[in-house]
């Protein structure tokens, strides 16, 4: 294993080390966010940087006294961390708005948190048509007045710059996942996500470096062990590495996937020939959608499906949050669409916390020993 | 040549050996806090009750949440298959399988050959499993294995509509003080895991012949809710709790054959 | 509407018949016609477009209320979870997938199928999720009406593009119709719309006396047609109607709990299928629920001079919308209109919007008032998970707070 590779294990272990010494090497501002669509490329223009926040395996406590327990564990353990100061590197947040829960969650956070910054993005539910791209455009330039008002100005020049720095990234880590596709075995599953994972977890421009690294390792490592089952994972955020760990250990491999820290968080580049803004808003539309977001044009069982065969995947699990509403209603739909395309899938449903990776592992090894046998 | 096939689960460990076709000794004993000593002792049993030695098997799959735990050498494969392939063997005719446990409850789809198409399992909660009826037992303190013929006699039974364990426990508890009949609230219970069992396999394609597994089976009053609830009939082995070992058997045997 | 909320009130409310007939009216001509369209609509939409187009509004809330309200929800929802969908998932969205499929629900054969929908995600947006699962089941088109949420400030370009939502809407229903739309009808529509809200809103302030001629459980219950059918005239009549005999109450000193002596208010969707026992229960310890956040979200106020700017701004800012600080202020404002000694919330697993922030609204109420807040565990229509004895147990203790 080489130099990049080794970081990887730390990253699961600490997510937030590189943003907390970036932060004091820099003295730059850093700014959290939990969903994907939230525009980084206008807060790294602005010099700070941005945070993914995903939550944790933990039991929350102050938490308890400001969300339900039919809340999603990704809210729950989030404001917990929050709660408890572990998050105190933290300058400000931005909400992007997604769901019913991270819809209320921005308003507790806001009113509990203590970050000096607190921003919303309410982003069109609708992704298509010229009404909705006109109100995006609008809504993603009043944010970029909002950040400017705390970070300072945003120049069109120093936006571009920083497209160019993400468009990289997302370029490195697509090449990276087309190696797996080819030769799955030189990367296992943990650390192909990881590395999507931990590129909203520091600086690009550090990452892309990273980045490069990994892959000059992986470009000179020959073909490896091609024998593991190819499944296609879906859901929005996956951050059980020991499920992966144990998912590899039973004789499958993660292909490909459908996660929002995974393919979806680099899927689609932003457009280097429009106006900044412009390009930030028409990349969120053109990325791969999440169940969050109304499309009547694009079929996503359809779209799912064209990725699973082009990853030559055998089979498909949801690991989904339990209590995620847009998830859950598209669960039924999904499934169907696999079972008539012959594509065995398993439903895993998780709250960070109390995963019991044993219940889990004869599961996923059940759905190995029906597609092997 | 013999084989073997151990099921460990979180209740009780079951051993099955087979020679050629025919299955010629088993045993199940109490898991207790040890899987590992839980799953050698069945195996043992069985085979002394076979007259064989561990020597003279030819090969032994181990199934159940115990099948990682065992220190003899024997190939692991999950419970959900070798239900599938333990319920084939016994009934070929054979297309849906409902595994009622002592801690989780499954429904598995096969095919003709066997091969599982789809299953499902139920999730962290234990309502519709042995545990929901053995705290449901104790509620009423009345014995778990007198409530299935218990329930048989109830003409109205009482709803309990909580899917929660803990939940219906005190649902029960309110029934007994309207002065519900313990017949009738045990076979309100019954429904009430049937409903669950029901809405869990109904999310596989759910054909005839249904075969009923696991320690549940054994009781028949929730075998006829579930037949009510699936309007079918609900077929159950002679031996529900050691279709897993056996089914490991059958593989562990398929396993031999092919070594040779 | 249901056997449950009938004898709520101990003193019987006589219009009850009336919206009752006006109510099976509807359901009837909504299965029988075969001229009107039908239109699947949430309960946050813009009906006035509907009603000004001679289409059918359909409200799957209302009937999942409907279902609740006669245990028969459970049932439904059991057919949507052998489908796959998790019992976590809204128990309306639930009830009404299972009843679409088995074809049944309160009304016999269950609803009549739509021939397009309409979803306004004002309310939540689970019903974004669910309409897309009624659109590809009926294979119908859909209409999503998508109104941005408001943290901390509405914004201008939120409330254009809900106004350019409203002409694209036309677009759609034209095209489904097959009609024209016509602006003077629609005005037409909008007044009696404003009208009713008026009345609806005289209905609710006349809660402001002592004693307080009904309860909260009544307004669940004849809030049904300012909810379905706002903008016809049925609708005007019936609430002129109500007012008129709410305010004899008054003259008569009728309240509809004997000896009142607490004065409470209601926050979410009610529990449906335990209506009648929190009422009573309610009632028997000489609590009146006077107000609620729920019916109120209906009163919807819309200007006439420039009705598509003022109802794309009153959709957008409905009390579901909004963020919870902003939501504090309204229910601050209704404790103190309405003179209320406590706060009881219901924290409704199916409705997050709803019910996510009510425990820092219930410490915010008492920190600012000085009046206590329960919090009641339970969920609108899915019996199975709500604990009778637990609520007694918590509604008592409670009371005697007070």
């Amino acid at each position: 294993m080489g130099a990049g590779l080794e970081k990887l294990a730390a990253l699961r272990e600490d997510p937030y080390a590189p943003a907390r010494s970036w932060k004091e090497r820099t003295g730059g501002k850093v700014i959290g966010y939990f969903c994907s669509l939230a525009p980084e490329e206008m807060i790294h223009a602005a010099g700070a940087l941005p945070v993914r926040i995903s939550g944790e395996n933990r039991v929350i406590s102050k938490s308890g006294a400001h969300l339900q327990s039919y809340c999603c564990s990704l809210a729950r353990t989030g404001l917990d961390m929050a709660l408890e100061g572990e998050l105190s590197f933290l300058d400000g947040t931005v909400f992007v708005h997604t769901c019913d829960t991270m819809q209320r969650l921005s308003d507790i956070w806001r009113l509990n948190a203590g970050f000096v910054f607190h921003g919303d993005v309410v982003l069109p539910v609708r992704f298509e048509g010229d009404l909705a791209r006109d109100y995006e455009v609008k809504e993603l330039s009043y944010f970029k007045e909002r950040l400017e008002e705390y970070l300072g100005d945003i120049p069109d020049d120093a936006l571009a710059e920083s497209i160019k720095t993400y468009n990289r990234n997302r370029s490195l880590l697509s090449e990276i996942y087309g190696l797996r596709l080819e030769n799955p075995g030189v990367l296992s599953s943990v650390d192909a996500l990881t590395l999507a994972h931990s590129s909203a977890l520091m600086e690009k421009s550090e990452h892309n470096t990273f980045l490069e690294e990994v892959l000059e390792e992986l470009k000179s490592t020959g073909p490896a062990d091609g024998s593991k089952v190819r499944l296609f994972g879906v859901g929005s955020l996956m951050d059980q590495w020991d499920f992966l760990g144990m998912l590899e250990a039973v004789g499958a491999t993660m292909v490909d996937d459908d996660f929002c820290n995974g393919r979806r968080y680099f899927d689609a580049l932003t457009p280097e020939d429009l106006a900044p803004v412009e390009a930030v808003a028409a990349r969120l539309w053109e990325r791969e959608s999440c169940p969050c977001k109304h499309l009547t044009k694009r079929d996503r069982a359809a779209r799912l499906l064209d990725r699973i065969r082009r990853s030559d995947a055998r089979g498909a699990f949801f690991f989904l949050f339990k209590f995620c509403e847009p998830h859950g209603f598209d669960y039924p739909y999904l499934k169907a669409a696999f079972d008539k395309a012959g594509i065995p899938s398993l439903l895993l449903e998780i709250e960070q916390g109390s995963v019991s990776i044993e219940q889990l592992r004869t599961r996923v090894e059940a759905l190995v020993e029906t597609i092997k046998i | 040549m013999p084989v073997a096939g151990v099921d460990i689960g979180s209740l009780t460990a079951k051993a099955v050996v087979m020679d050629g076709n025919e299955m010629i000794a088993r045993s199940l004993i109490p898991t207790g806090h040890n899987s590992r000593e839980a799953g050698r002792r069945a195996l043992e049993l069985a085979l002394e009750e076979a007259g064989l030695k561990e020597s003279e098997v030819d090969a032994v799959v181990a199934t159940g949440y115990g099948r990682l735990a065992v220190d003899f050498e024997a190939e692991r494969v999950t419970e959900i298959t070798c239900h599938a392939r333990g319920a084939h063997f016994m009934h070929p005719d054979t297309r849906t399988v409902i595994d009622l446990g002592g801690q989780d409850s499954k429904a598995i789809a096969i095919d003709e050959r066997g091969k599982v198409l789809d299953f499902v399992m139920n999730d962290k909660c234990s309502a519709g499993t042995g545990r929901f009826l053995e705290v449901m037992a104790h509620a009423l303190e009345i014995e778990l294995d007198d409530m299935g013929e218990l329930s048989l006699g109830s003409k109205s039974p009482a709803s309990i509509s909580s899917v929660c364990t803990v939940f219906a426990e005190s649902e029960v508890v309110s029934r007994v003080a309207e002065g519900a009949s313990k017949v009738d609230i045990v076979a309100g219970i019954h429904q009430a895991i049937a409903s669950r069992v029901y809405a869990m396999a109904a999310r596989i394609p759910i054909e005839t012949k249904i075969l009923m597994t696991g320690g549940v089976a054994r009781n028949i009053g929730v075998v006829r809710a579930l037949e009510a609830k699936f309007s079918r009939e609900i077929c159950v082995p002679e031996m529900p709790q050691h279709t897993g070992a056996l089914g490991a058997s059958v593989i562990a045997r398929e396993k031999a054959a092919a070594a040779v | 509407m249901s056997d449950e909320g009938d004898n709520l009130s101990l003193t019987q409310i006589k219009a009850t018949d009336q919206m009752k007939q006006l109510m099976v009216e509807y359901y009837i001509e909504a299965k029988t016609t075969t001229e009107k369209p039908i239109c699947w609509i949430t309960s946050g939409g813009p009906v006035e477009f509907l009603i000004a187009m001679d289409v059918i509004p359909v409200y799957p809330e209302n009937h999942g209320a409907m279902c609740g309200a006669a245990k028969i929800a459970p049932g439904l929802a059991e057919t949507a979870e052998e489908m796959g969908f998790s019992r976590d998932l809204c128990s309306y969205a639930r009830a009404d997938i299972g009843g679409a499929v088995k074809q049944d629900g309160a009304i016999p054969g269950g609803l009549p199928k739509p021939d397009f929908l309409l979803c306004c995600n004002n309310i939540c947006g689970t019903v974004t999720k669910w309409y897309e699962e009624l659109s590809r089941y009926f294979d119908v088109p859909m209409f999503l009406m998508d109104t941005p949420f408001i943290h901390t400030t509405k914004t201008k370009h939120a409330t254009e593009y809900v106004r350019q939502q409203c002409l694209e809407l036309v677009g759609f229903l034209e095209k489904q119709t097959g009609r024209e739309f016509s602006l003077e009808k629609f005005a037409e529509v909008a007044l009696r719309s404003v009208a009713a809200v008026e009345l609806w809103k005289g209905v609710l302030k006349t809660a402001e006396s002592r004693p307080s001629p009904f309860t909260c459980f009544d307004a669940f219950i004849h809030m049904a047609p300012i909810v379905t059918l706002r903008g016809t005239q049925q609708v005007v009549d019936y609430y002129e109607l109500l007012k008129g005999e709410m305010e004899q109450r008054i003259a008569d000193g009728i309240g509809a709990v004997p000896e009142e002596k607490y004065r409470l208010v209601w926050d979410n969707i009610p529990i449906w299928y335990a209506m009648r026992s929190l009422g009573n229960l309610f009632a028997s310890n000489q609590a009146c629920l006077v107000a609620d956040t729920y019916t109120t979200a209906w009163a919807v106020d819309i200007k006439i001079d420039d009705p598509l700017t003022s109802m794309a701004d009153a959709y957008t800012k409905v009390y579901l919308n909004i963020a919870i600080d902003i939501m504090l202020d309204q229910l601050l404002g209704l404790m103190e209109k309405y003179q209320a000694d406590g706060l009881v919330m219901h924290s409704n697993r199916s409705c997050k919007p709803y019910s996510l922030g009510q425990y820092d609204l219930a410490r915010a109420v008492t920190e600012r008032t000085g009046k206590p807040a329960l919090i009641i565990e339970a969920d609108m229509t899915d019996s199975r998970v709500y604990s009778e004895a637990q609520v007694r147990e918590r509604v008592e203790a409670f009371i005697e707070s007070l």
